[in-house]
This record gives structure tokens, sequence and C-alpha cells, in this order.
């Protein structure tokens, strides 16, 4: 059987949702499947771009393959007679971002046509679909709420998890994975400012454009942070990440309401680590949880700098909570095994 | 700068694009420019000029200073510092006019534009890295 795992992204990022994409397809490849990941450029802004691009997707062909299983917005606008979609993403200004007042698509009559468009086409590929699960409680509600359907979950798996071993306690909190406005490390240097001088950071990650990587290492010269808070900003081979998670004394990832968990908490948590986080990050929220996982702060540095003395005043408290960290995971009994089964169905 | 390779997904193991695309990456890289590989769908037995114009509508021009099309669908995406190099037509065949009037068009745009004849693949690194002075000028 030929399977496309479609997913549209972002040239030169590699985040999460690229991350899914690719795994599922190489799992798929492991049971036996021909599998090809389709990776489709898609650009957002301005928000009069927004029907061109359901357009374009809703005219590309993916008639040689025998079953696609789609991922986001647009991507699973492509017609195919086999469809599964495995939702990471509906376009969410069109929806709750929309209502929070935090859209691109402007409150005109032109906007509300291209918000219209944007739900009708997606109804249609919703119902043009075989099989529809999400891959969080966030998606699944927001999918009831605007657009009455019921999808279970098939929550995505950590990709390598033989390599978060754990470790021991190091000096410093790791703050892993794609730099960037949407996940403010920035946010995290200036906490360090109220820390004391024994505790360092470490971020680690690729930027997502050369004016990130130059914004953070302004700010952190600027605070005179430099023997601090360490920079290693590249995209990291899986083995240096990995050691920097697994000898970390706590992890922080702080994404600005985001649907999942993401794979940073993920992986924190089977090496054992507590993880700090903010009280709007989104999804983590469902397994952070303050003073038995980690630390949950207001979304701002001195608080955020109060949650990290919490996790960090007492290294066997935060061992005990590392440790319940990766039972709650364990416990969760993610599996690609499991997935894969699901995808096929 | 940032270099988009973009090509339409073929599992033919006579094309030469997917290999060339990866030697071409690795010159580029050689040669201090981010690459990024975008394989696109594209059905030679559905209707061409309706895929072509999806194709046409996606949007390159803010995520990277060039893209470089290596085959006759691919060609028409649109992009201000577009390089075609043809190195597979199979596209082309029995193409109805709709079909070979978009891809005129995407030739026409790019800056160069060259066949396999004008630039055969390369057979060592040192004929790829003298290829990257002509693709991404």
């Amino acid at each position: 059987m030929k399977i496309a795992v479609v997913s549209t992204h972002a040239p030169f990022i590699w985040g999460g949702a690229e991350q899914l994409a690719f795994f599922a397809a190489k799992h798929l490849k492991a049971a036996g499947v021909d599998a090809h990941l389709i990776r489709i450029p898609c650009r957002w802004e301005p928000a009069e771009r927004l029907t061109d691009e359901m357009i374009a997707f809703r005219r590309l062909r993916l008639d040689s393959y025998d079953r696609v299983i789609s991922m986001k917005w647009p991507a699973y606008l492509i017609e195919h007679p086999r469809k599964t979609i495995w939702l990471i993403h509906q376009y969410r200004q069109a929806y709750d971002m929309w209502d929070a007042g935090q859209s691109n698509i402007p409150d005109t009559r032109r906007g509300r046509v291209i918000r219209q468009a944007i739900h009708e086409m997606d109804n249609r590929a919703f119902a043009e679909a075989r099989n529809m699960f999400v891959i969080t409680r966030q998606i699944q509600a927001r999918l009831k709420k605007y657009n009455g359907l019921d999808a279970p979950m098939i929550e995505p798996p950590v990709n390598d998890p033989e390599i978060f071993t754990g470790g021991t306690q190091g000096g410093y909190i790791f703050a892993g994975g794609r730099v960037g406005a949407q996940k403010r490390q920035i946010m995290l240097v200036e906490a360090m400012r109220h820390l004391r001088a024994g505790l360092k950071l470490v971020i680690a990650g690729p930027p997502d454009s050369p004016v990130e990587e130059q914004d953070l290492r302004a700010r952190v010269a600027q605070l005179g942070l430099e023997d601090r808070v360490t920079l290693d900003l590249r995209f990291l081979p899986r083995e240096d990440y990995a050691r920097y998670m697994n000898e970390c004394f706590a992890c922080a990832y702080l994404p600005l309401d985001e649907d999942s968990v993401g794979y940073v908490t993920a992986e924190a948590f089977l090496a054992a680590k507590p993880v700090i986080t903010t009280t709007d990050s989104g999804g983590v929220l469902e397994i952070v949880l303050e003073g038995r996982t980690g630390a949950v702060a207001e979304p701002n540095p001195q608080a955020l700098a109060d949650a990290i003395m919490r996790v960090a005043a007492d290294p066997a408290s935060a061992r005990t909570m590392g440790a319940e960290a990766r039972q709650l995971w364990i416990d969760q009994g993610r599996s690609w095994e499991t997935a894969v089964q699901r995808l096929m169905e | 700068m940032r270099v988009i390779l973009v090509g339409c997904y073929r599992q033919d193991p006579a094309s030469p694009v997917a290999a060339s695309a990866d030697r071409l990456a690795a010159a580029l890289k050689r040669a201090g420019h981010d690459t990024d590989t975008i394989w696109l769908p594209f059905e030679p037995a559905a209707p061409r000029a309706a895929q072509l114009f999806g194709i046409r509508l996606l949007q390159f021009t803010d995520w990277c200073d060039r893209v470089i099309a290596l085959d006759a669908p691919s060609a028409v995406v649109t992009h201000q510092s577009k390089t075609v190099w043809r190195l597979d037509d199979f596209a082309l065949a029995d193409a109805d006019e709709a079909t070979l009037a978009a891809y005129a068009s995407g030739w026409s745009e790019a800056r160069p534009a060259l066949s396999v004849a004008d630039l055969p693949p390369p057979q060592n690194d040192a004929g790829w890295d003298a290829a990257v002075k002509r693709v991404a000028p």
C-alpha cells in the first residue's frame, strides 16, 4: 500500500509539527507501508492570501496513492477518496483566535467572507475524510465547538524515547527546541536576572529566523548574562539535545497558547525532569502540575524566576517531581505502534 | 542566502531529479548557502493544467532568496529570483495547450532558465560546485 503523509510547513523550520509528520511516515514505513512524506509550503500572511492557499491545495492531486494521511490546514483540503485526517492544526485565527480578537483576518466584510470560506472548506474536507483523529483535547474540544464534530485522539508519541534516559541533576535549566517569539526564550533570559548566581540557563535549538537569534543574543548581552546563559542556537544532533536534557536540573518550556503538550515537555518527562511553564502555555498544562511534575508561573520574568526557585531550591523534591513526571508519561502508554495501527484503521 | 530546491514527487528511479537535488543541496551548503528541498505532488495522469494552477498559487516568495526548480511542473512556482534547471521533462509529453502555456510562463520568468542540454548533471563534487555558480548566481 502506498500512502502519502501530507503536511504544510514553513521552509527551513523544524518544529514539533514537522517532526510528527516525519516520524509518522517513518513509522508507517517500519510497519511495511510504502509511505512518502510530502511537505508543502504555506503562507498565512496577509489574510488575503488565505483563499489562494485553499484553492492551491484543492487543486493538488495525490491520485497515485492508495491512502492519504493529512495533518494541517490547508493540507487536509487535498481531495482523496481514502483520506485520513490526523489533525494538528486548523487555522485557529478563523476560529478561537478570531473570537479572542487575536486574528490576522480583519473583522471587515471581506474578512468575514474569508473566515466563512475557511469554515466551509474545512467542513467539506472533514466530511470527505474516511477517518479523523486529533492530537490533543484542546483540538478535540475546538472541533466539537466550531465544526460540530467528534474525533478521537491519537496523542503523538515521543519519537526516540530510548535516548531520554535521565541523568545527573546538573546546575542548569534547559530550554530546548525551536527558538522564537512563540516559545518566549527571551522571557526566560529576563527571569535569570532574578535568580541566584549559581544557577545557569542553556537555550539550545534552531532559531526560527536570523532576527530571532539576534534579538536573543542582544538581550543576553544587555543584561550582562553571558557567563550564566549558554546559547547553542543550531539544529542539534539528537544525541547532543538528549545530553542537554538528561543532565539538566529542570526543563523550561513556555510556548504561547500551544495546543499540544509539546515534544520538549514529553522528552523532559521521559528524562525524569520537572518542567517549568506558564499559565498561558496551553496544552502543556494538562501534565505540568504545580508541585507535582513541575511549576507553573504567571507569564512574567519575576513570576517565572520564582517558579524556577520553587523547583531549584530543593534537589530532592525536584527529583521526586521528575520521577512523578516520568511515571505520568509512561502511564499514558503512547507508542508509535499503536498510533500507526489506528491511523491504518 | 536561503535557497529552496523544488521538484515534483516522483518515484521513478530513472529520474535524475532526486539524486541531483541531493548533490546540488550539498554543493550549495559547501558554498555557504542554507537549503531546503521541497517535493510537490503532481500527477501526470490527472488534469495537469489545474494542478499547475495550484502549484503556481503556492507562495515561495517570502521563504527564501532564490528558488531552483528542477523539473517541468515545478518550474511554474512563483518567485522573484527563480532558476529553472529542467532535469526532467516527465510531464511534457502529451501536454495540452493550457499546460504548455503554463510551462512557458514559468520558464520565461526564470533567470537563468537551463535545460539538461545547457547544463548536464555533473559527475563529481567539483562539477557540482561549478554548477552552483550558474544556478545560484
